[in-house]
């Protein structure tokens, strides 16, 4: 039960929904976009977020929108369900369908998963790895943007902006992939790893995830990945300690056995992907 | 001979089936009284502290609160066997989530939003972090007032520490046994408290009527126990206390105390008697209330070079948290059953129930047992390895059995069960024989695991069980217990015994669901494994009587002799003219004669039962008669390891237990199966993790995991039928005890699949691969 009152309101269009959102910023309210909601409904139940505005977008075509043709566009309101049910990515739907649970999917959003209060955000991982773009609209209108500018740590957001979609360039449908997670204990669990890598000629990338603070992928572990004149365990180690000070240590697991599961990733992701 | 049963060994629908399915059963939270207030807790972000100031002023004014009220306004302390709980928090808080303040309010959402806006100032205390900390000379104590507190004769708290209770266990010679050892093995067991992960949250209403008697709804597996307790506590007449308690979503022994009762009492009475609900969500179920015990454990182990056990010294400490609870029995228990099922002539035990800043502990489903039961299976592992002995023929050399004695010197009868034959079932089941490691390729490994399990209800002397037995016109009885529906399905095996008593089937016994303790029978409550056992009998014996009622009355119907009369299938007949009979249901409410003449009246057979030549223990030697009945088991089980990170999956699990008489062939099996589930989960994931300053991290659902579907191993159930010949049918107690051997047998098969002995749980991929990578 959600212990105090709030507005809500589920526009048609992107134009409502920002106009909705700039009114109550400028009565120095507090508007949140809403897709899923399973994030926001625990956090406002437990009182730690106070909502004046919840604005939810799946009233909205344009993040309702999936498509692999010239490009492949996936609303940022689909639940991820319906992705994992359609796509033709495979390291898409790998990823997608081991956040939470059947049930659960139904609800979570690809918006949601990537752009909630949750450090995990798995689901960028995919576009992170294959050098995906997002949509964005808000108050300045519509702008395209690579994920690899628009995202450190989060997604970087002007105030009143919402993600419109995630896309890929189509050829990714070919790029060989390799996905790895790793949890606590449970099948149904936030990751202590999640690791994405994808394989295009002479070139590996990777992008991993419940290991640090924040999702990563980084310029210099992926060329550490592609120098093929080193062993697989010399790349491998030399990677997770050039990231040594950033693992993550709480009740889920220790940093060593984090780092142990990126090395074992990584020497896994090259055997299958270096051919 | 073979008798034909119309009723037991049956797997009959069970009489709650299609309310559950179907979702239509009510439980306590499904209840909305006119007028019923709401609550909403102030909770400490502390593990210890001390209270400094409550300012309730901002959350006053909040529309529709009726009230806020801190521990100052209950100067009162309750408990089930030992009052050191203030129904909230007074002066200090002793863990982490520990009501400080409560809210009373029109809604649930006015109640929640102003607890939010109660400020509370607290001095951070230093932690009690493990019961070895609590026991060290300088510890903090944290209950300071220990001798003040009033305590049931067989608990022996200790003032000054933070001993709330202290078992000793002295049978024959230690020294001497040890002398006679060949073989020793010394090592330290733990684990961290837990929680029941039950589906339905802990709720209580608690209205106070005009009349001045009190109505108590809750989801409690202990309706009478609520009641004597309310009652000596608050000074109430019990007959003034009435308890209802609704089919229960879940209980696994955390709700067979008291507990959220008294506060909502204490908040009604503040509030003029009006109805007020308290309810702990998920999370407050989590810290607030009860849990599962911790230990940690030092044993040492001797064998001679056979491998016959000939000495053991056991400590155990069970980590209790901040209050006593069921947990002081809990420790207790343990120490009366310390030996496991095995044959050991010396031993030397102390088990604690100790204070720490850990959410407290109370009875958890094997209640002392999975803890004894970790420290004896790891022991008798690290023994056979020593001796380089197979684990399996180590624990048949010593398997217990009648002619032997338990750690309390009860000498055990011709009703003990068949533990060897237990063993080699479950080893047959999961193929012992064909090895216990496997190497399937350089990083995946099989191995395998066995252990042994005991346990007898950890009862009062006096425990009891009552049986009112009624008729309907056709034919169909009524049957009235105090036994609570918690999921596990005896108000189904009651039915069916009550039915085979008949000769009827089991759809004409209709039980009486709900227990309300002002017209059910007493009866101790539903708890230990004992009430198929006890309201069994009880049921039994009401039909004898009703029996004899009708026999009675049909006497003078047929103008004979009562012993000459037959009830059975339905029908009361002559003996040797079985044709002649008349209907059931048309003399058990009165028989009216042609002429209109009628004669005998309802029909009411009562029985009853309660624990016979049970004694207290010495507090010396723990000599004494505490067990009832000993239901004996073995457990095997098979994981695949893949030893490069530790992540593991279980593949099969055996268990074999000697019942005596199986009453309900699926419910015995799902019971037996839910249990093993529950202690896969418990030695693999279900304990609480805690910060520097013992404050739960994984308070929740998100954080706090239990087994899945899809993590389920391959089950095979066994039962033995070694009759208890003093039980209903046969039959003994055996829903708790499938969880026992779990840890045991698991902690076992991947001690072996990484090649070092594990010794704490939960055993986790990281944990494993910690172990393995030191080899």
């Amino acid at each position: 039960m959600i212990p105090f009152n709030f507005d809500y309101a589920r526009p048609d269009t992107l134009e409502q929904a920002v106009t909705l959102w700039q009114h109550c910023d400028q009565k120095g309210k507090h508007a949140v976009y809403y897709a899923g909601g399973t994030q926001i409904i625990t956090l406002c139940r437990e009182q730690k977020i106070k909502p004046d505005l919840v604005i939810d977008i799946k009233g909205i075509k344009e993040c309702l929108t999936f498509r692999e043709d010239d490009r492949l566009v996936y609303g940022a309101a689909l639940p991820l369900n319906n992705i994992i049910d359609k796509t033709r990515v495979t390291l898409l739907s790998q990823t997608l369908g081991k956040i939470a649970d059947h049930t659960i999917r139904n609800r979570l959003t690809l918006g949601g998963n990537i752009m909630g209060y949750l450090p995990f955000k798995e689901a960028v991982l995919a576009f992170l790895v294959l050098d995906g773009s997002a949509e964005i609209f808000g108050p300045q209108g519509c702008r395209t943007q690579s994920l690899s500018t628009l995202f450190n740590k989060r997604v970087r957001l002007e105030k009143g902006e919402c993600i419109v979609n995630f896309s890929l360039s189509p050829e990714t449908i070919k790029t060989k992939t390799f996905f790895v997670r790793k949890q606590k204990d449970s099948p149904v669990d936030y990751p202590i790893l999640t690791a994405c890598f994808a394989g295009r000629t002479k070139s590996l990338t990777m992008a991993v995830s419940g290991v640090f603070a924040f999702p990563l992928r980084d310029a210099d572990i992926d060329s550490i990945l592609n120098q093929t004149d080193l062993s697989c365990d010399k790349r491998a180690l030399q990677a997770v300690d050039l990231l040594d000070p950033l693992f993550k240590s709480d009740f889920r697991a220790s940093a060593a056995y984090r780092k142990h599961l990126l090395r074992l990733a990584i020497l896994q992701g090259i055997k299958e992907l270096e051919t | 001979m073979k008798q034909t049963r119309t009723a037991i060994g049956k797997s009959v629908q069970r009489i709650d089936a299609k309310d559950k399915t179907c979702g239509t059963i009510r439980y306590t939270d499904d209840l909305s009284l006119p007028g019923m207030l709401y609550t909403a807790f102030v909770k400490s972000p502390h593990a210890h502290a001390t209270i400094d100031r409550i300012d309730p002023s901002p959350a006053l004014d909040h529309p529709g609160v009726l009230g806020i009220f801190t521990g100052e306004d209950f100067n009162c302390l309750i408990g089930l066997y030992l009052g050191d709980k203030p129904p909230l928090a007074r002066k200090k808080v002793r863990h982490f989530g520990e009501p400080v303040a409560v809210v009373v309010a029109h809604t649930l959402k006015s109640a929640r939003r102003a607890a939010k806006k109660v400020w509370v100032s607290y001095t951070p205390l230093p932690v009690v972090a493990s019961p070895k900390e609590a026991l060290e000379k300088n510890a903090p104590v944290i209950h300071d007032r220990l001798a003040d507190y009033t305590h049931i004769d067989a608990i022996l708290p200790e003032p000054g520490t933070n001993v709330a209770n202290r078992t000793r266990i002295r049978k024959g010679d230690t020294t001497a046994g040890f002398k006679l050892s060949c073989v020793v093995i010394e090592e330290t067991f733990s684990f961290p408290p837990g929680d029941h992960v039950f589906m339905e949250d802990r709720v209580a209403i608690v209205e106070i009527r005009s009349d001045g008697r009190v109505m108590v709804r809750s989801s409690t597996q202990s309706p009478f126990g609520v009641q004597s307790l309310m009652s000596s506590f608050f000074n109430i007449p019990a007959g003034k206390i009435t308890v209802t308690a609704p089919p229960v979503g879940g209980g696994f022994g955390g709700k067979a105390g008291i507990g959220i009762e008294p506060i909502a009492y204490l908040l009604s009475k503040k509030m003029g008697g009006r109805p007020v609900r308290v309810c702990l969500d998920r999370t407050e179920d989590f810290i607030c209330a009860p849990g599962a015990p911790g230990i940690e454990a030092t044993i040492r182990l001797g064998a001679d070079k056979k491998g016959r056990l000939t000495a053991a010294d056991i400590e155990l400490l069970f980590d209790s948290g901040a209050y006593a609870d069921y947990a002081v029995n809990i420790s207790r228990a343990a120490a009366l059953a310390c030996s496991g099922p095995y044959r050991i002539d010396n031993i030397k035990a102390d088990s604690l129930c100790v204070y720490t800043n850990h959410p407290f502990a109370t009875a958890y489903r094997g209640f002392g047992h999975i803890e004894l039961a970790f420290v004896i299976e790891r022991s008798l592992d690290l023994l056979a390895q020593k001796l380089s002995m197979d684990p399996l023929v180590i624990r048949e050399k010593n398997a217990i059995q009648a002619g032997d004695t338990t750690p309390t010197q009860n000498l055990l009868d011709d009703n003990t069960g068949d533990l060897k034959g237990c063993i080699a079932k479950v080893a047959k089941r999961i193929n012992w024989a064909s090895g216990r490691f496997l190497r399937i390729n350089e990083t995946i490994v099989r191995s395998k695991g066995i252990s042994c399990f005991w346990k007898a209800p950890a009862i009062p002397t006096n425990t009891d069980a009552g049986a009112i037995i009624t008729f309907n016109n056709d034919g169909s009885i009524n049957l009235a217990t105090g036994a609570v529906e918690i999921g596990q399905g005896s108000q189904t095996g009651l039915a069916q015994i009550t039915a085979e008593a008949f000769g009827i089937d089991t759809t004409m016994v209709h039980v009486v669901r709900e227990i309300i303790t002002d017209r059910a029978p007493h009866d101790w409550a539903t708890a230990a494994s004992r009430t198929l056992f006890m309201a069994g009998n009880a049921a039994l014996m009401a039909c004898e009587d009703a029996k004899l009622k009708i026999r009675q009355t049909a006497a003078q119907v047929f103008k004979c002799d009562p012993d000459d009369i037959l009830v059975a299938k339905g029908t009361v007949s002559l003996k040797n003219s079985p044709n002649t009979g008349i209907a059931l249901g048309s003399i058990v409410n009165g028989y009216t004669f042609k002429d209109g003449k009628s004669m005998g009246g309802p029909i009411i057979g009562t029985g009853r039962y309660i624990t016979p030549n049970l004694t207290h223990i010495d507090p010396v030697t723990g000599k004494g008669h505490p067990a009832l009945e000993w239901t004996i088991g073995a457990q095997a089980v098979e994981v695949e390891v893949d030893t490069s990170d530790g992540s593991f999956k279980v593949i099969q699990a055996a268990c074999a237990m000697d019942v005596g008489t199986v009453i309900h062939p699926d419910l015995a099996r799902s019971q037996v199966v839910g249990a093993m589930a529950m202690g896969i989960g418990f030695a693999t994931k279900e304990a609480f993790a805690f910060d520097s300053r013992q404050r739960v991290l994984n308070g929740s659902l998100r954080d706090f995991k239990i087994l899945r579907y899809g993590e389920q191993p391959k089950y095979h159930v066994d039962f033995l039928c070694t009759p208890q010949k003093d039980g209903p049918f046969g039959a003994r107690g055996l829903g708790e005890h499938g969880i026992i051997g779990m840890p045991g047998a698991l902690a076992s098969a991947f001690s072996r699949a990484v090649g070092s002995q594990l010794t704490k749980l939960p055993i986790t991929p990281e944990a494993l691969w910690e172990k393995g990578s030191q080899q």
